[in-house]
């Protein structure tokens, strides 16, 4: 997994919500960074800027929001997005998760309640960056499923005059990798310049609500 | 008339000429909330004239975050705009019972006015046919049907850390007193937080006439302990002490340091400090006020404010200590008022404002006359404790009765320690009727205690033979009048217990003092004319009723009646 830095400046806070700090311990590919003496160095090295010598070797960061002012928080985002960094705000003022693309990476902000909770271990535990698992937990992937679902019924309800080469369709609704093995499942021979129709794109809609539905149930 | 069509970034964008377009600019903000965001962009929505709204299950590319829903609730329960009651279209691809049971904020599909389309199964065009003729029907939308159907929880942390009612109590008693304004940031959060305006619906505020500040009466020194004093409950408590603080009857100071960075112990250590510096009659007192407070696990009686409530009973018990609390639990108040806590000021975000402003004055104004009295009795009593703990008591030469022996001066020593702390302790508990005059019968007891052991009476006063000679040396008592002759009185003269304590007094000092001798006077009379006889203890002499009807009078009798014992005890060599 890439490395990720947890900068809390309150050990007590951190104590609270998760209550066994050992827990931390069974992943080394995390360090936290909780009060005391390495913050202040983290805290002085941040105020002055040099975020390269705090997160070089980390991809993904998770910082208590009030640890830094808002000048030295519009900073870190900027590096983020240069660097392709993960970002994770957390803190008790935020009222609801909310992910935000930052160029190739993530903008996490989230409750700090929501944060310490069983979503971090999983996401630890998985070791995987994508930080939808820590916002919305094991169910993230459904994320995926009803964001492809979106976008092909609107398509298919709406614009969809005639039949259409999968190339075409690929760049009209931006689709993904991951998410052309879902078309692969349910059309044969799938290729570029396979010519579809609309009675194909609704097979791959119903096998999409079939997915969707295993999940929400499972 | 605009007929909203809210798009996400990964949707085709659809032009027609009924929809107009937009997207919530959830991306070009990083920093703010998303409850900010949703909210600023409502209130500029309400520019135009909408008149229909079709919104996405979510505003980004994250199916779980339902923000669309939640755009959806901020819409219903902002009650600044023109268009809360317009239909509302919510559009996705999940089946209606999937939805349902992925969120509960699809309870809002559920409320009139509200609509779900299934994009999979229907066009924008039919969506625009079906708004077309809804738009023409009255509006659907019932608040009250609304709320019945919604449940939004406050965010996850506020249940514990930052108290909703906390945040809502400052809100609301500050608009009472129209100082708001200085407190932009609760202000901002409560007015944009979709929790409180959920919460602000259900519990509507009661208008207020006149929320004018109050002219508290009493004067002394007010302390405030909390850690977000600086997020405003000191703006708070100036502008409702304001009169005072103007007029110099109240200076309000607070424990300035920053609470978040601090240890349990440093925070008592400061706290402690500036009590004895400050010297406050009230402390209106946090019992959370560091992170490890807030921890599930922890117990009261381990709250960095109960120990401070300890501490600050060891300084002076006559400090009032006002706990400030949104606490809804029971124990919390037992133990607090079991470790000496006088008051509380509860913070509920649904309660009746002019009657919890008026609730906090009281308070306050108890808490200033009560400390007027106490604090220094206790200060006193503190030192009398400790000259008479540090007395070397001569030893009782003569045991003339079967109730006393040779530990008689080792036993007087703790009854008279005991009988001064159970007086006070009867003075300022208000729970027990009549406590002020009870507190003088014991008191008066520390005195015929002292009589007996250093006068020893022979004789019987019934065929006047009775007459008084000091245990130290067996000399006679000799009867000081009110006017100062001393004379030694013939044998059968009944000498009072006023007059053997001024005997006491002046075989131990070797002469007279006028002004403790008259202030034993008044404690006599009033233990004689009023505190033995239970039809009198209310009449107009006594403390029950001055302290009701002339609380300066009250307050002078009794300084002097508890300044007439400690006087004799430290005069003891």
């Amino acid at each position: 997994m890439k490395r990720m830095i947890l900068i809390e400046d309150r050990v007590q806070r951190q104590l609270n919500f998760i209550n066994q700090k050992k827990l931390f311990d069974e992943f080394p590919n995390l360090k936290n960074i909780c009060g005391d003496k390495d913050y202040s160095v983290i805290k002085n090295l941040l105020s002055n800027k040099e975020f390269e010598a705090v997160f070089n070797e980390y991809q993904v960061i998770a910082i208590h929001r009030s640890a830094l002012s808002t000048e030295e928080r519009n900073k870190l985002i900027e590096y983020c997005k240069a660097k392709g960094k993960s970002l994770v705000f957390f803190s008790g003022g935020i009222s609801s998760a909310l992910l935000r693309k930052l160029n190739n990476s993530n903008l996490l902000t989230i409750n700090s309640k929501d944060f310490y909770s069983e979503n971090l271990f999983e996401f630890l535990k998985q070791g995987n960056e994508d930080l939808r698992l820590l916002a919305f937990g094991v169910k993230w992937e459904l994320c995926l499923l009803i964001k492809l679902k979106d976008k092909l019924a609107i398509y298919v309800n709406n614009f969809m005059n005639d039949n259409i080469e999968f190339q075409e369709l690929k760049a009209e609704l931006n689709i993904g990798e991951w998410e052309i093995e879902i078309f692969k499942e349910n059309i044969e021979n799938l290729n570029d310049d396979t010519i579809l129709q609309p009675s194909s794109l609704i097979n791959v809609l119903s096998s999409l609500n079939k997915k969707i539905k295993s999940k929400i149930y499972e | 008339m605009s007929n909203v069509l809210i798009i996400n970034n990964t949707l085709k964008v659809l032009q027609n000429e009924f929809f107009e377009v937009k997207i919530v600019p959830i991306f070009d903000n990083y920093t703010s909330d998303i409850d900010k965001i949703l909210h600023d962009f409502i209130l500029e929505l309400d520019k135009s004239n909408v008149c229909s709204l079709t919104i996405p299950i979510t505003l980004t590319d994250n199916a779980l975050d339902f923000t669309g829903l939640r755009f959806a609730h901020h819409v219903r329960l902002t009650n600044l705009i023109k268009f809360r009651s317009v239909p509302m279209v919510i559009y996705g691809s999940l089946d209606f019972e999937d939805i349902l049971k992925l969120t509960t904020w699809a309870n809002i599909l559920l409320t009139n006015g509200t609509y779900y389309v299934n994009i999979s199964e229907f066009s924008f065009e039919k969506i625009q046919k079906f708004l077309e003729a809804e738009i023409m029907k009255p509006k659907n939308f019932s608040l009250k049907n609304f709320l019945e159907r919604i449940d939004i929880k406050p965010p996850s942390n506020y249940e514990s850390h930052h108290s909703v009612d906390n945040e809502l109590s400052l809100l609301r008693w500050s608009e009472f007193l129209k100082c708001d304004d200085q407190i932009p940031e609760v202000k901002e959060n409560l007015s944009t937080n979709l929790y409180f305006k959920y919460h602000k619906e259900l519990n509507p505020l009661k208008k207020v006439e006149d929320g004018k500040r109050y002219l508290i009466e009493g004067r002394g020194r007010i302390l405030l302990i909390d850690d977000e004093a600086k997020k405003g409950w000191k703006d708070f408590y100036s502008n409702l002490l304001k009169h005072n603080i103007d007029n110099k009857s109240i200076e309000l100071d607070s424990l300035d340091i920053d609470f978040k960075s601090q240890t349990k112990e440093d925070i008592k250590a400061k706290a402690i400090t500036k009590i004895n510096e400050f010297k406050p009659d009230i402390v209106l007192l946090d019992l959370r006020l560091c992170d490890s407070d807030f921890s599930s696990s922890v117990q009261p009686n381990e709250l960095t404010g109960y120990k401070i409530l300890e501490e600050i009973k060891k300084i002076n018990k006559g400090i009032q200590v006002i706990i400030t609390t949104a606490s809804n639990k029971a124990w919390n108040y037992q133990l607090t008022h079991k470790a000496g806590a006088n008051g509380f000021i509860i913070k509920k975000g649904d309660s009746d404002v002019a009657e919890d402003i008026s609730n906090i004055k009281k308070e306050i104004e108890e808490g200033l006359k009560r400390a007027t009295f106490l604090k220094p009795i206790y200060s006193s009593l503190e030192s009398s404790i400790k000259y008479w703990d540090s007395y070397n008591l001569p030893e009782r030469k003569n045991i003339t009765d079967v109730f006393h022996d040779k530990l008689w001066n080792k036993k007087l020593k703790l009854q008279v320690i005991d009988f001064l702390k159970n007086s006070f302790n009867t003075l300022e508990n208000e729970n027990l009727p009549e406590h002020f005059t009870m507190s003088i019968l014991l008191l008066y007891r520390i005195i015929e205690m002292i009589n007996e052991y250093f006068i020893i009476e022979s004789g019987d006063y019934r065929n006047k033979t009775i007459q008084y000679n000091f245990d130290i040396d067996n000399s006679n008592v000799p009867k000081i009048t009110n006017n100062g002759n001393i004379e030694i009185p013939p044998i059968g003269t009944t000498l009072s217990t006023k007059e053997k304590i001024f005997a006491i007094y002046y075989k131990l000092n070797g002469n007279i003092n006028k002004s403790l001798f008259d202030k034993i006077n008044q404690l006599t009379n009033y233990r004689n004319n009023v505190a033995i006889h239970p039809n009198k203890r209310f009449k107009e002499e006594s403390l029950e009723y001055l302290y009701d009807s002339d609380f300066q009078k009250f307050n002078k009798n009794l300084q002097d009646y508890f300044s007439a014992v400690f006087e004799f005890i430290n005069s003891l060599k």
